[in-house]
């Protein structure tokens, strides 16, 4: 019988603010902590597979030793990152046979942050290859199991990283999101997951998909959880010159900030009729929670939220054949060699590395790149990117945030969607927008779709406003599990 | 399904750098066609200009005035002997460079390599 029918799920391992706090008293000591995480590791990664690779203990362990800037909240934990982010001595494969066992010759910021905040890195993390898919069906090395229901996906292309959150395999981790793939996996998992606001993490050291939507966040059991990792990787980072030199704030004190009085706007007529009814009541229960927190619930219309999905596939699409025209066996990975000379090389090792989805977004990038088609979808995507980003900052005129269920509909069986693309694709109607626009946006877990499968509440905020999504959050998060009798995953 | 144009398809794999196998070959113009024909929503879409890209209110910079793209023609490779013409040093064929990590450097990163 699977954890989801028992209503035994238990996480095997205090959430991130718990094991912190104890750490603070002195009632847990770090290495009886990581122990734990790798008891706990031994014990349930080989039935689910969250891990691409995991670090050596000898190497990657709490060090007491350590300078450690400011009072983190992360100093002593173990994380986890994913597969397309550089980790010393671990594979940053993309879990992709064309990069297969490929480890980088350096760190990305986010990782050398989090170190510098105290905390160790558990291992990398299985992932849809090149971050291309929603259930982490399309890694290479196989997929990886949801721990609240074994039979079904963990979402995607973060897959690992929620399911090791979820399953109590690290106390947070490190995903990317290009069009949800954060926020989708922590939905399905029943974790929260935050997309930063374009330029508030850096990239340097993330494997480029789509450049102009990716970025890299976190992943936790709680709110606060996703608060203290945010904290310790945003800012700017002279190694990407696209990271904005903004404060950040404090969003660990944002998430007990009160919110009576905010206004979020939902957009009725965008959520349509194809919500399953479980996920559609699991965000009205949510709405009434925010109600009873004070909170002022408006309904707002967005424009081109239809054309919103089209839209990204084709800009990330387009921008991912450009970014993955690198892996021609020359630079990276492995190599097929022809006798019909390098181009015929070329073709060989692209086309024995790729899987087939990736082959597909490249194949349907360099489409609609083609002389006679950029002129046409490809400006139409924009446009459509151009106008929803306007629509969305008229709207934040009017309310603090938006809110929406994270997906159309709760974790799948694997293979039901695996077959076409485009009922796949559905499962990112609700996050791509927030990508379009380059805002923040947070997915809470918001109890289960009445058949026990988790649900995600999404809040979207203005460009950097990370703090009062936070704060909403927090506020949900507390509502829903002082309504909830006990039971269950509540914080 | 309307089928994926064989002729485009050859194109777009020879800009693409793929060659798929006849297996893959079916598969891909499958999936293709599905997904080309979901995106034909967009084609009700008004297309603007140059300002379509512009998406001020995030801050992000606008494209440059007009498209300077080449024509997307497959154009062969060097051969390995141009390639390496211009090498300051070549070794068995390869370029030499100098290394960039020091396998040897201490676990924390705090010295070694260049």
């Amino acid at each position: 019988m699977s954890d989801r029918f028992s209503g035994r799920f238990r996480p095997t391992s205090p959430t991130l603010s718990a094991a912190a706090a104890a750490l603070r008293r002195g009632d847990a000591a770090p290495e009886d902590l990581d122990a734990a995480l790798r008891a706990a590791i031994d014990e349930r990664e080989p039935g689910l597979h969250c891990f691409r690779a995991l670090s050596d203990p000898a190497r990657e362990h709490p060090a007491p030793g350590r300078p450690v800037a400011g009072d983190s909240p992360l100093r002593g934990l173990g994380g986890a990152v994913k597969a397309n982010i550089c980790c010393r001595r671990l594979p940053a494969d993309c879990c992709s046979r064309i990069l297969a066992g490929w480890e980088p010759p350096y760190e990305a910021t986010a990782v050398a942050r989090l170190r510098a905040a105290g905390a160790h890195v558990l291992g990398t993390t299985n992932m849809d290859e090149f971050a291309m898919g929603s259930s982490t069906e399309t890694s290479a090395f196989g997929p990886t199991r949801n721990p609240r229901a074994p039979d079904r996906v963990p979402g995607g292309s973060s897959g690992g990283s929620a399911a090791a959150v979820a399953a109590g395999l690290a106390f947070f981790a490190l995903g990317s999101d290009t069009g949800g793939s954060v926020r989708q996996p922590a939905h399905c998992c029943g974790v929260a997951g935050l997309k930063p606001t374009y330029g508030r993490v850096s990239r340097h050291g993330l494997v480029a998909y789509a450049s102009s939507f990716d970025q890299i966040g976190p992943l936790a059991r709680t709110v606060d959880g996703c608060a203290a990792v945010y904290a310790a990787i945003a800012g700017r980072d002279p190694l990407d010159a696209t990271t904005l030199d903004a404060p950040v704030g404090d969003p660990l004190a944002a998430c007990a900030r009160p919110v009576r009085g905010m206004r979020v706007g939902v957009p009725r007529a965008w959520l349509g009729d194809d919500v399953e009814p479980g996920v559609a009541a699991a965000f009205d229960r949510g709405l009434d929670a925010l109600r009873e927190a004070g909170v002022v619930i408006v309904d707002v219309a967005l424009p081109a939220p239809e054309s919103a999905l089209a839209a990204y596939y084709v800009l990330a699409a387009a921008e991912a054949s450009s970014n993955l025209a690198r892996y021609d066996g020359s630079l990276y990975g492995a190599r097929r060699d022809s006798d019909g000379g390098w181009d015929a090389s070329v073709r060989a090792t692209r086309s024995a590395g790729f899987g087939p989805e990736v082959q597909l977004r490249i194949l349907l990038g360099a489409h609609v790149l083609s002389s006679g088609r950029r002129a046409d979808r490809y400006r139409r995507a924009q446009r459509v990117r151009a106008v929803l980003a306007a629509g969305l900052a008229s709207t934040f005129a009017d309310c603090d945030a938006l809110a929406t269920p994270t997906s159309p509909f709760a974790a799948f069986p694997f293979g039901a969607r695996a077959d076409d693309p485009v009922r796949m694709y559905q499962a990112d109607r609700f996050t791509v927008p927030a990508n379009l626009a380059g805002l923040p946006a947070l997915s809470v877990p918001a109890g289960d779709d009445g058949a026990g499968l988790p649900v995600g509440f999404q809040f979207t905020g203005p460009a950097l406003a990370e703090e009062t999504i936070f704060a909403l959050g927090g506020a949900l998060e507390r509502m829903l599990a002082a309504a909830d009798d006990g039971g269950g995953d509540a914080p | 399904m309307r089928e994926f144009d064989p002729d485009i398809l050859d194109h777009v794999a020879a800009l693409a750098g793929l060659d798929p196998d006849p297996a893959g070959r079916a598969a891909a113009a499958e999936r293709l066609a599905r997904v080309d024909a979901w995106l034909a929503e967009l084609d009700g879409v008004e297309a603007a200009g140059e300002d379509a890209a512009d998406t001020g209110e995030t801050g992000r910079m606008p494209p440059p005035p007009g498209p300077p793209l080449r024509d997307d023609v497959p154009r062969p490779g060097l051969d390995a002997g141009e390639a390496t013409a211009g090498a300051p040093e070549l070794r068995d064929g390869f370029f030499a460079a100098p290394r960039l990590r020091d396998p040897a450097a201490p676990a924390d990163g705090s010295g070694g390599g260049s």
